[in-house]
C-alpha cells in the first residue's frame, strides 16, 4: 500500500512538499527513537523467585542487554542471529526492515514501518501487549513475549505457522478488538508476520537471559563487557550464550511445521444429521467432557470464572502476588504489567468464535485446547465425540436454559 | 414602565454603589462590564487551547503516525512520539466541545452580550447583576471538569464532541468513556446552566430596562440578534441538561435511556434497560441545531452594525432583518432532523426535515441581500472592524451556500461524515462567528477598555487570517467531494484516499500559518491594553447609545438619563450637518418623530 | 489606496470558481477526480443532483460575491460623494425573498423522488397473494459490524439468517452485477456507519434496531467499505472490500465458500 500513487504535479512541485520534508527531519531528529523496553515484570519475578527479591546487579542488566542488541538490534534497525544456516527461514531481515522503524514511504512509494503504524498502538513497540491503547482493551492485545498463541493448527506448546499467523491478520479475531487488516498488500501481511515472530523470539530469549541471570552469582559475568574485549573473544563469548539461550527457542519454531494437527475429513452426515450429532453432543458436553464445569450449565460461560490466564499467572502465581493486595499489584503495574482480569470461559449462547466458527476451526480448538488459557486438549474422546461436541456447540437450538439446569 | 424611572432615580438598583474592593471590583464584580471583559478574556484563552488542538489533528492528517514535534516524545515517551489512535479521537472531540461550548457562545453570549446589552438600551446595569454574577463563575467549575478530563484515562473524552450513546454512555466502548466522559457531561451541565441564568438575564433586561423612547424597533441589531439568541438559549437547554443528566444516569444510576437492550461492548455486558440511542441524538440535536443559530445571530447583528457604521449609511430593510432573525430562530427548532438523514431516522422524517432546511436557507439568504444592499451606495470606510466584517458576509455566503447542497438529503447521504460537512461549518463558525468576534473587539475595544487597538496590526491580523483561513479551509471542500471522512486517524489506510495526501499536507502549512498568525491579534491586543492611545468617547461616530458615554463607561454606565430619539442607523441624513445622528440627541430639523425603516429610497 | 481592500474580496468568487473548475477535472490541477468512480444506476442519480445544487450554488456565489466586491470598489471613502439615506426597499426585500423561496421549494421537490428511491421504498420482488401486494426482495446478506471490522453472513441455501449453512465472509463483501441487492444491517456494539464511497451510499447501524440498504452495481470489480459513524478509537481503521462479480461466478463462490466452511472440499 503506497502512500503516493498519484500526486498532482502541482502539488508535488510546490515548496510546501519540501518544506514538509524539513519539519519532518526536524520533527525526527528532536524525538528520540524508541527502544525495546526492558522486560520488567519478568526481572521482578525472577528477582523475586530466585533472588529473595534482591535487584539483579545492573551490570548483569547491562550485559543481558548488550546480548540483546548484539542479537536482535534497535525497533529502527533489527536484526536476526543466523548462526545456523536454517535460521535464516523464520524471519526474513527485508521483511523486518520493512515492518520496523518509523512510519515512512520511500520514492518509489514502498511503505515501511508498518508495525508502529498498524500494531504498536495496541501490541506495544516491543511486542509487549502494553501499547498506549492496550489497557482500554477487553481482552488485553496479546504480549508475544511468552511465545504462546492461542488461535492456529499447531499443538499445545508449540509455535503457530506462518498461514496461522497471516490468518489472523486477514480475519481479525471476532470478538476482540483486533481487527483484520485485509486490505494492505499481502507482502506487507507477510513483512508483519515475520515481524511479530521477530519479537516472539526476541521476547522468549529475554526472558530466557533474565532467568539465566538470576541464577548467577555477582562476580560471575554474563559475559565480559564489549567495551575491554577484542571483537573475537566478545563473539566467542555470545557464542556460548546462544548456545545455551537462543538454539532452545528457535528449534521449537524450526519444529513447528511438524507439529501440525491434521483435522479428520468431516463426517459425511455431520450437516445432514446435525440434529443427532447435536444431541450427542450435549450428553458430552454436561457429562464425560466436563464442559460445563467452565463453560457452566447454561452454556453462558459461567462455570469457573476464579482463573488467569497464563499471561497474567506469568508474573501473578510465580511471584506469588496476592491479586486482591493492591499495593503488590500497584508495584508490577508500575513495571508496565496490565492489571489482572480473570479468565470468562467463552460464552456459547452469543456463538462468536475468535478462532474462527468453521467445523475444522471449532475442531481444533476442542481436540487441542486453546494455549495459554485453562481450555484444555481434549483427553478421552473419539474423533466422533470432538465432532459431536462442534456441532452442539454450532447449533442454534442450544441452550434452552432450563433445560441446562436440569442436567 | 416603573422599572425605568427607578433604574435612574433611586440611584441604587440595579447598578448600586461602585465597588471598593479589589476582590469586588474585579474578581466577583457585579458590574456587567467586568463580567463581559471576565468572559472575553477566559474564552481567548479556551481558544488558544482549542487552537493548539487543531493544529496537532492537522499534523496527524498531514503525517499520520509520524513523530509529533514539542508534544509528541512528552506525550508518548514509548512510542517515540507518535500519537496514538485514541489521543486523536480526543483530541477533535476536546477541540469541538472547546471551542462551540467554550470559545464561540460564551464569547458571543457572555462577552459581547453582558458587555453591549444594558450600554446598548441605555439600561445601568442588567436586571439581575448577582445572577450575572453567578453566571459567570458557573463557567469556572466547567473549566475545571474539562481540565481535569484532559487528565482521565484515555486522555479524555472520545466520543466526539456530539458524544453519541452507546460509544459515550458505556464507559467500556472507548479509552475516553470513563471518568472523562463523566466530567465531559458535568462540565456542560456547568456551562448549560451559566447559559441558562445569562440568557433569562438577557431577556429580562432588553424587555424590560431599556431607557425612554427605545422601543423595539429602535434597538441595534445586536441587540436583537442577543435577544433572539437568549430566548432560543432559554428554549432549547433545557433539553440538552435533560439529555445530560440522563446520560450521566445511565452512566452511574444503570438506567437505560440510551442502551438497546442486551449490548456487548468491548468483551463486556452493558446497559440494563431498552433504551433507544436515537433519542440521544434527537435530544442532543435539538439542542446543537439552535445552536448554530446562539453561534452566528448575535454575529450577524454585530455585523449589521459595524457595516452600517462604516458605510456611513442605514441598514438597508431593518425591519425584514429582524424578521428574517426571528425567523431563523423559529424555523431553527424544526431542523435537527438534517444531522440525522442518515441515522436510522425513518427516511419519511427526513424528507420533512429537508423541505424545513431548504426553507431556513431563505431569512438567511434575505440578510446577506441586505447586507449588499447597504454597502450598496455607502462612503465605505476600510477599517479592521469593517474588514471582519464584511469577510463575515463573504464567508458566510460560502458557508450559507454549501449548506444548501447539505440540506438536500439524497446528496447529504454522500458528504455526510465527510469534509465537506467540516469545511461547511468552519466556514459558518470560523470563517462566520469568529471574524465577526475580531471585528467586534476591534470595534468595542475602546469602549471596553478605554484605548484603540493598532489599525496596521489590526489589518495585518486580518490580511492573513482571512488568506489563510480560506487556504485552510476551502480545500476541504474538495476532500469532501471525495468522500474523504471526518474523524480518521489515518484516512489513508483507504487505497481511494491516499492521493489526497498532499492536499492534506497544503491544508496543515495553511492551518499552522493560520494559528501562527493569530499571535499578531494577541500582541496587538495586549499591547493595546496597556499601552494603546486613549480613545475618545465616540471614536468610530457612531450612532449607537454606548458610544454616548465615556470610554471606558462609568459604574452605571450612564451620567445621566439617556433619551432616545430615533432608531440606530441613521447615518448621512442629508437634512444633517454631520454624517452621523446619535440616538440620543434631537435630529436637525423636523425629523423628530420619523421611525427608521419606513422610508423608501431617496 | 483603501480600497484596493476590495480586490481582496473580488478574489473570492474568481479563485472560488476557479478553484472548484480546477477540482471537478476541467483544469485537474488540484486532484484529478470530482468525484469518485461512479458504479451504479444510484451513483448517477445522486451525482446528477450534485452537480445541479453546485451549479445553481456556484452561479449565486458569483454573483453575490461579485457584488459585494463591486459595490466595495465603487462605493469606497477614496471617491466623492456622500452615502445615499436609503432605509429599505419592499419590491426588492419582496423580490429577493420569492425568488430563493421558489428555487429552494423547487430544489427539496425535484430531488424528493430520488431519496424515495435510494432509501424510502425498499425493492420489491413478486405479488403475494396473501399480502396482496408485492413482497419485499429479502436480503442477500447481512452486514454485521462491530469494533472495529466488517463480516458479511450470507442465509445460505435455505434463505434463512442464524442457521448452520449460513456462509459467513469477513471483510470481503461479495455480490452479483446488475442486481438490486439488498442487505440488511445490523452492529454488534455501537453505532457505526456503513458507506460505499463509489455508490454514494450511507446508513449509520444502530445496535438493536434493524435497517436495509439497497444498490445495484453495474460492472464488476473492487471497491472500498468504510465506516462513517464514530464508533470509537479504531473508527479509521474499519475498513472492507467490495468485490463485484459475475452472477455464475457469485453462484460459485458462494457454494465454495460455504463446502470450504463445512469442510468439505478437503
Amino acid at each position: 500500500m503506497s502512500r503516493h500513487p498519484q500526486i498532482s504535479e502541482a502539488l508535488r512541485n510546490s515548496t510546501g512538499v519540501s518544506l514538509s520534508l524539513l519539519l519532518i527531519f526536524l520533527a525526527a531528529g528532536c524525538t528520540p527513537a524508541p527502544e525495546f523496553r526492558l522486560n520488567a515484570v519478568h526481572r521482578r519475578t525472577v528477582e523475586l523467585e530466585s533472588l529473595d527479591g534482591q535487584p539483579i546487579s545492573d551490570e548483569h542488566l547491562r550485559q543481558a542487554g548488550d546480548v540483546l542488541i548484539a542479537l536482535f538490534g534497535t525497533p529502527g534497525h533489527p536484526v536476526f542471529p543466523e548462526v545456523e544456516s536454517d535460521w535464516a527461514s523464520i524471519v526474513d531481515l527485508e521483511n523486518l526492515k520493512l515492518a520496523a522503524g518509523p512510519v515512512a514511504s520511500d520514492r518509489s512509494g514502498r511503505h515501511s514501518g508498518l508495525f508502529r503504524e498498524h500494531c504498536a498502538h495496541c501490541h506495544g513497540v516491543s511486542g509487549d501487549g502494553a501499547g498506549p491503547t492496550a489497557a482500554f482493551l477487553n481482552p488485553y492485545p496479546r504480549d508475544f513475549r511468552l511465545g504462546k498463541f492461542k488461535f492456529k493448527s499447531t499443538r499445545m506448546y508449540r509455535p503457530p505457522t506462518d498461514g496461522d499467523l497471516l490468518r489472523i491478520l486477514e480475519e481479525g479475531i471476532p470478538g476482540t478488538a483486533m481487527p483484520s487488516f485485509r486490505l494492505l498488500d499481502r507482502d506487507e501481511l507477510v513483512a508483519l508476520v515475520d515481524y511479530v515472530k521477530y519479537l516472539t523470539i526476541r521476547g522468549q530469549v529475554e526472558r530466557a537471559l533474565l532467568e539465566e541471570i538470576s541464577q548467577l552469582n555477582d562476580k560471575e559475568p554474563l559475559l565480559a563487557s564489549r567495551a575491554g574485549l577484542p571483537d573475537d573473544e566478545f563473539d566467542e563469548q555470545l557464542s556460548l550464550v546462544i548456545d545455551d539461550v537462543v538454539t532452545p527457542v528457535i528449534n521449537k519454531w524450526l519444529e513447528r511445521e511438524n507439529n501440525v494437527t491434521e483435522v479428520p475429513a468431516v463426517p459425511e452426515d455431520l450437516f445432514s444429521s446435525r440434529f443427532q450429532w447435536a444431541a450427542r453432543g450435549r450428553q458430552l458436553f454436561f457429562g464425560r467432557a466436563n464442559c460445563a464445569q467452565c463453560h457452566g450449565e447454561t452454556g453462558r460461560g459461567d462455570g469457573q470464572t476464579q482463573n488467569h490466564d497464563d499471561w497474567t499467572n506469568e508474573w501473578l502465581m510465580r511471584a506469588k502476588v496476592d491479586e486482591n493486595n493492591r499495593a503488590e499489584v500497584a508495584e508490577f503495574v508500575r513495571l508496565g504489567a496490565l492489571r489482572p482480569r480473570k479468565l470468562r470461559p467463552r460464552n456459547l449462547e452469543h456463538r462468536v468464535f475468535r478462532g474462527g466458527g468453521t467445523p475444522m476451526d471449532l475442531y481444533r480448538r476442542i481436540a487441542d485446547g486453546i494455549e495459554g488459557t485453562t481450555m484444555p486438549a481434549a483427553s478421552g474422546l473419539s474423533e466422533e465425540d470432538v465432532w459431536s461436541l462442534v456441532m452442539f456447540v454450532k447449533e442454534p437450538g442450544f441452550p434452552e436454559n432450563d433445560e441446562g439446569h436440569q442436567h | 414602565m416603573i422599572q425605568l424611572v427607578s433604574q435612574y432615580e433611586s440611584g441604587s438598583a440595579p447598578a448600586g454603589a461602585p465597588p471598593r474592593g479589589w476582590l469586588t471590583r474585579y474578581v466577583f464584580a457585579t458590574d456587567h462590564k467586568i463580567i463581559g471583559a471576565q468572559f472575553l478574556f477566559s474564552s481567548l484563552a479556551w481558544m488558544a487551547i482549542g487552537g493548539f488542538l487543531a493544529m496537532a489533528i492537522r499534523w496527524q492528517l498531514a503525517w499520520p503516525w509520524s513523530d509529533m514535534p514539542v508534544f509528541g516524545p512528552w506525550l508518548f515517551l514509548a512510542e517515540g512520539g507518535q500519537i496514538s489512535p485514541e489521543f486523536y479521537t480526543m483530541l477533535f472531540t476536546m477541540h469541538g466541545t472547546i471551542m462551540i461550548f467554550f470559545v464561540v457562545i460564551p464569547i458571543l453570549l457572555g462577552a459581547f452580550g453582558n458587555f453591549l446589552i444594558p450600554l446598548m438600551i441605555g439600561a445601568r446595569d442588567m436586571a439581575f447583576p448577582r445572577l450575572n454574577m453567578a453566571s459567570y463563575w458557573l463557567m469556572w467549575p466547567g473549566f475545571t471538569c474539562l481540565i481535569a478530563a484532559f487528565f482521565s484515562p484515555g486522555y479524555g473524552p472520545a466520543a466526539g464532541w456530539t458524544s453519541y450513546a452507546p460509544l459515550a454512555s458505556a464507559p467500556e466502548a472507548a479509552p475516553g468513556s470513563g471518568l472523562g466522559q463523566s466530567l465531559w457531561l458535568a462540565s456542560l451541565l456547568f456551562v448549560g446552566a451559566s447559559s441558562i441564568l445569562g440568557s433569562v438575564n438577557y431577556i429580562t433586561t432588553i424587555l424590560f430596562l431599556r431607557v425612554r423612547g427605545m422601543t423595539l424597533f429602535r434597538m441595534p441589531m445586536t441587540v436583537w440578534g442577543l435577544l433572539v439568541t437568549a430566548i432560543l438559549q432559554a428554549l432549547a437547554l433545557p433539553v440538552l441538561t435533560a439529555a445530560l443528566v440522563m446520560q450521566l444516569a445511565d452512566r452511574h444510576l444503570g438506567t437505560g435511556f440510551f442502551m438497546p437492550h442486551d449490548l456487548v461492548i468491548n468483551n463486556s455486558a452493558v446497559g440494563g434497560g431498552a433504551g433507544q440511542p436515537l433519542l440521544w441524538q434527537h435530544l442532543f440535536w435539538f439542542y446543537s441545531h439552535p445552536a448554530v443559530y446562539i453561534m452566528i445571530l448575535p454575529a450577524m447583528g454585530m455585523v449589521s452594525d459595524m457595516i452600517s457604521c462604516f458605510s456611513r449609511k442605514p441598514l438597508f430593510g431593518y425591519r425584514p432583518m429582524v424578521y428574517a432573525t426571528c425567523a431563523i430562530a423559529a424555523m431553527g427548532f424544526l431542523v435537527w432532523g438534517h444531522h440525522m438523514f442518515v441515522s436510522g431516522l425513518n427516511p419519511l422524517a427526513g424528507s420533512v426535515f429537508m423541505v424545513s432546511t431548504m426553507l431556513i436557507a431563505l431569512p438567511s439568504g434575505v440578510k446577506v441581500f441586505n447586507w449588499l444592499a447597504t454597502l450598496w451606495g455607502g462612503r465605505i470606510q476600510f477599517t479592521t472592524p469593517m474588514l471582519f466584517s464584511v469577510a463575515f458576509v463573504s464567508m458566510f455566503i460560502i458557508g450559507g451556500l454549501s449548506g444548501i447542497l447539505m440540506a438536500a438529503n439524497t446528496v447529504d447521504e454522500y458528504v455526510h461524515d465527510t469534509y465537506y460537512i467540516v469545511a461547511h461549518f468552519h466556514y459558518v463558525l470560523f470563517a462566520g462567528s469568529i471574524m465577526a468576534v475580531f471585528g467586534g473587539i476591534c470595534y468595542w475595544f475602546p469602549k471596553m477598555f478605554g484605548r484603540k487597538m493598532n489599525e496596521t496590526l489590526g489589518k495585518l491580523h486580518f490580511l492573513l487570517t482571512f488568506v489563510l483561513l480560506n487556504a485552510t479551509f476551502f480545500p476541504m471542500h474538495i476532500l469532501g467531494w471525495r468522500g474523504f471522512p471526518r474523524r480518521y486517524a489515518d484516512p489513508y489506510h483507504l487505497e481511494q484516499f491516499q492521493d489526497l495526501l498532499p492536499l492534506n499536507q497544503f491544508i496543515t502549512f495553511a492551518a499552522l500559518a493560520l494559528g501562527a498568525s493569530q499571535l499578531i491579534f494577541v500582541v496587538n491586543f495586549l499591547y493595546s491594553l496597556f499601552a494603546g492611545p486613549r480613545a475618545a468617547d465616540n471614536v468610530w461616530q457612531a450612532n449607537t447609545l454606548e458610544w454616548a458615554t465615556a470610554s471606558p463607561p462609568p459604574h452605571g454606565n450612564f451620567f445621566r438619563e439617556p433619551v432616545v430619539e430615533r432608531g440606530p442607523y441613521e447615518y448621512s441624513d442629508p437634512r444633517s450637518l454631520l454624517d452621523y445622528q446619535p440616538q440620543t440627541s434631537f435630529p436637525n430639523g423636523s425629523g423628530a418623530e420619523r421611525q427608521t425603516g419606513e422610508e423608501a429610497p431617496a | 489606496m483603501n480600497r484596493l481592500w476590495s480586490l481582496l474580496f473580488l478574489a473570492v468568487p474568481v479563485l472560488g470558481i476557479v478553484i472548484v473548475l480546477g477540482a471537478s477535472g476541467v483544469g485537474g490541477f488540484v486532484t484529478d477526480r470530482w468525484l469518485p468512480e461512479a458504479i451504479g444506476p444510484r451513483t448517477t442519480s445522486v451525482d446528477g443532483l450534485f452537480n445541479l445544487i453546485h451549479a445553481i450554488a456556484g452561479v449565486v456565489f458569483f454573483l453575490t460575491a461579485t457584488i459585494l466586491g463591486v459595490s466595495l470598489w465603487c462605493f469606497s471613502a477614496d471617491r466623492a460623494g456622500s452615502a445615499r439615506f436609503w432605509h429599505g426597499n419592499v419590491v426588492l426585500e419582496l423580490l429577493w425573498t420569492a425568488i430563493p423561496a421558489g428555487v429552494l421549494v423547487w430544489l427539496a421537490f425535484y430531488q424528493l423522488p430520488f431519496w424515495n428511491l435510494n432509501k424510502v421504498d425498499a425493492p420489491r420482488m413478486y405479488f403475494d397473494p396473501e399480502q396482496r401486494e408485492e413482497s419485499l426482495t429479502p436480503p442477500i446478506a447481512r452486514v454485521v459490524a462491530r469494533q472495529f471490522d466488517w463480516s458479511f453472513v450470507y442465509p445460505g441455501s435455505d434463505g434463512e439468517f442464524d442457521t448452520i449453512d449460513d456462509v459467513v465472509s469477513s471483510g470481503v463483501l461479495v455480490l452479483p452485477r446488475d442486481e438490486m441487492n439488498v442487505l440488511e444491517l445490523a452492529s454488534e456494539d455501537v453505532i457505526h456507519g456503513f458507506a460505499i464511497n463509489a455508490l454514494r451510499l450511507k446508513q449509520d447501524i444502530v445496535p438493536g434496531l434493524a435497517s436495509r440498504v439497497w444498490f445495484a452495481v453495474s460492472g464488476e470489480g473492487e471497491w472500498e467499505i468504510h465506516c462513517t459513524e464514530l464508533c470509537g478509537w479504531g473508527h479509521y481503521r474499519m475498513a472492507a472490500k467490495l468485490r463485484v462479480v459475475s452472477r455464475v461466478e457469485y453462484d460459485q463462490w458462494l457454494r465454495s465458500t460455504l463446502l470450504a466452511q463445512q469442510g468439505h472440499d478437503r
